[in-house]
């Protein structure tokens, strides 16, 4: 320990010694160690006895600072100085001058250069590299002791790799450097406590995730976020199924589509009372060409309206109204639009009635004339493809098929989203609803700009 | 900026020294060992400096400061480290000023590069 101190210091005064271009390291040198030794008294354990070394040092030397000082001054009128002026002189300086180079075993170039690797540190105070390399001394000693433990358990001599890795994982101050010195042996102990962790995370995620699942099954028109945002995830990676309405179902199974009696059945669920959630379940005519699904959130609607549009089928005559939001029965419905909306949280429809093409054909006739411009579609996907222009997110190739699936949410929209469903209500007479007036108003007062999620299956 | 990557790796012998006053007599330490802990004592520069750049960002400095890193170290549950670093950054401040007190009498102009670095930060 002694000899480890007086070594260090021994060198860095050596080396100061030798950039002022001083022949006699000898001298200089022994006299350092003539002063160091009563002043060494660095505590390895904490490595906070540099501190008290360093005021004890400059108070033992301040009466020879002065006597220094004084032959300092007058070093630059005598040319050469003699050998017992010079070496006092510069020992002083070199006392004075580097307390932080002497103690300061880190060099302050490199720990800057280490510093500047950030990029957002440019301007650094010169105390910071001072005090980074205390505290990285600091650090190297605990991390050592720490690791020092774990070698004398195993009744080693020497300091391995892993019980520095051992020291690592066992406390948190250390975590940063989990990667760093990942630990190849694990223990048991310490990996147990890890996968626990991460089984209770999972556990929880799960449970959340089933909890909301069932809650979304029996209320029906709770809609969370995450839900609508997983009907958009899980939309585009569906494939399609032999039935175009089928594969509804089987696509969205984190979504809130609750209704799993029909054949086909698309949930729409609303987020916000005033807002409008609209599915669009838009397949081709071919049975394998993708299936499209459009949710649109237009602005405040007042009424919920459930619409199932069915074109080219015929409509099932008997919808099921097991749940609010969902809508939509048809054995091989090759359009499906649901659009549900609460209407200022009051009421909500679970079971949609029958609808005609004039339905839908109204609906759309409302639309049209907010519509920009219609891209050539085949006849009855116009209609289709009209509406989908209104909601100006989708761009449809001349085979029908949607080219571009931009999920478009408008900030106000995003925070419908957002908001607890706790304010969809479920109403009782919701079934009394979604009448034709109703859809059309709805329609009609979706003045505001609608936004438009398109969905594309395949 | 950094030529090789050898370049960010604190001194060998420093850490070896290091060491050794942290461990009790008789001690050996692997080189393997030896290197991770020159390997950590890196990032945690780099893990310190992120902290309290961070910090001084929310202050709107632009220059980290030693009361950045002190927060830093707080933030990052090395509160042991700060007190002693408090202490000898009121040694260091004390005897930067001690010199500035000494420049001023003296006038001789010997004052070098670091004491304007330290000046500046002060």
């Amino acid at each position: 320990m002694f000899s480890n101190n007086n070594h260090r210091k021994h060198n860095t005064i050596e080396n100061i010694a030798t950039t002022m271009n001083a022949n006699n390291n000898q001298l200089g040198s022994s006299v350092m160690l003539g002063n160091q030794t009563t002043s060494c008294e660095m505590n390895p354990v904490t490595g906070t006895g540099t501190t008290t070394t360093t005021t004890s040092n400059t108070t033992g030397t301040i009466p020879k600072e002065k006597s220094s000082k004084a032959a300092k001054n007058q070093q630059p009128r005598k040319p050469p100085p003699t050998i017992e002026t010079f070496w006092p002189s510069i020992m002083q300086e070199v006392q004075n001058t580097t307390i932080d180079a002497k103690h300061q075993a880190l060099p302050l170039a490199r720990i800057k250069k280490i510093m500047k690797l950030d990029e957002n540190a440019r301007m650094i105070a010169a105390e910071a590299p001072l005090l980074f390399a205390k505290a990285c001394e600091f650090f190297i000693q605990e991390l050592t002791m720490r690791a020092w433990i774990h070698t004398d358990e195993s009744k080693r001599r020497t300091l391995q790799r892993s019980d520095i890795a051992q020291a690592i994982a066992n406390y948190d101050q250390f975590d940063f450097l989990i990667d760093i010195v990942p630990r190849e042996d694990i223990k048991p102990s310490n990996h147990q406590r890890k996968h626990h962790g991460n089984s209770e995370g999972n556990s929880s995620g799960h449970a959340k995730a089933s909890t909301a699942a069932a809650a979304t099954q029996q209320a029906t028109s709770n809609v969370e976020n995450p839900d609508v945002l997983n009907v958009a995830t899980a939309v585009p990676a569906t494939t399609p199924s032999n039935n175009e309405a089928l594969p509804v179902n089987a696509t969205i199974p984190t979504a809130t589509i609750t209704n799993s009696q029909q054949p086909a059945q698309v949930l729409a669920t609303t987020a916000h009372p005033t807002q409008q959630l609209q599915i669009i379940h838009q397949p081709t005519p071919a049975a394998q060409t993708p299936l499209q699904y459009f949710i649109a959130l237009p602005g405040q609607q007042p009424q919920l309206v459930h619409q199932l549009q069915l074109q080219q089928q015929q409509q099932i005559p008997n919808i099921t109204p097991t749940s609010l939001n969902v809508v939509a029965a048809a054995q091989q419905p090759q359009q499906l639009i649901l659009t549900a909306a609460n209407p200022n949280a009051a009421a909500a429809t679970a079971g949609v009635p029958h609808h005609h093409h004039q339905q839908q054909a109204a609906v759309f006739q409302n639309f049209i004339p907010q519509q920009a411009a219609t891209n050539p579609q085949q006849h009855h996907q116009q209609q289709q493809q009209q509406q989908v222009q209104l909601l100006q997110q989708v761009m449809v190739t001349p085979t029908g098929e949607i080219t571009n699936m931009p999920i478009t949410i408008n900030a106000n929209q995003l925070q419908f989203l957002r908001q607890p469903q706790a304010q969809h209500q479920q109403q009782p007479h919701q079934q009394q609803h979604n009448q034709q007036p109703q859809q059309q108003q709805t329609t009609t007062q979706a003045s505001g700009p609608p936004v438009l999620i398109p969905y594309h299956s395949f | 900026m950094v030529e090789r990557i050898e370049d960010l790796n604190l001194p060998n012998a420093v850490i070896t020294r290091l060491l050794k006053d942290a461990l009790p007599d008789g001690a050996n330490v692997s080189k393997e060992a030896r290197s991770a802990i020159a390997r950590a004592a890196s990032v945690f520069v780099i893990f310190l400096t992120s902290t309290s750049t961070s910090l001084a960002r929310k202050q709107n400095h632009k220059t980290i400061t030693a009361t950045n890193i002190l927060d830093a170290l707080k933030q990052l549950e090395f509160e042991s480290f700060i007190d002693p670093l408090t202490k000898d950054l009121e040694a260091y401040r004390k005897v930067v000023k001690d010199k500035k007190d000494k420049a001023k009498k003296d006038t001789s102009g010997t004052e070098n590069g670091t004491e304007k670095e330290s000046e500046n930060a002060a």
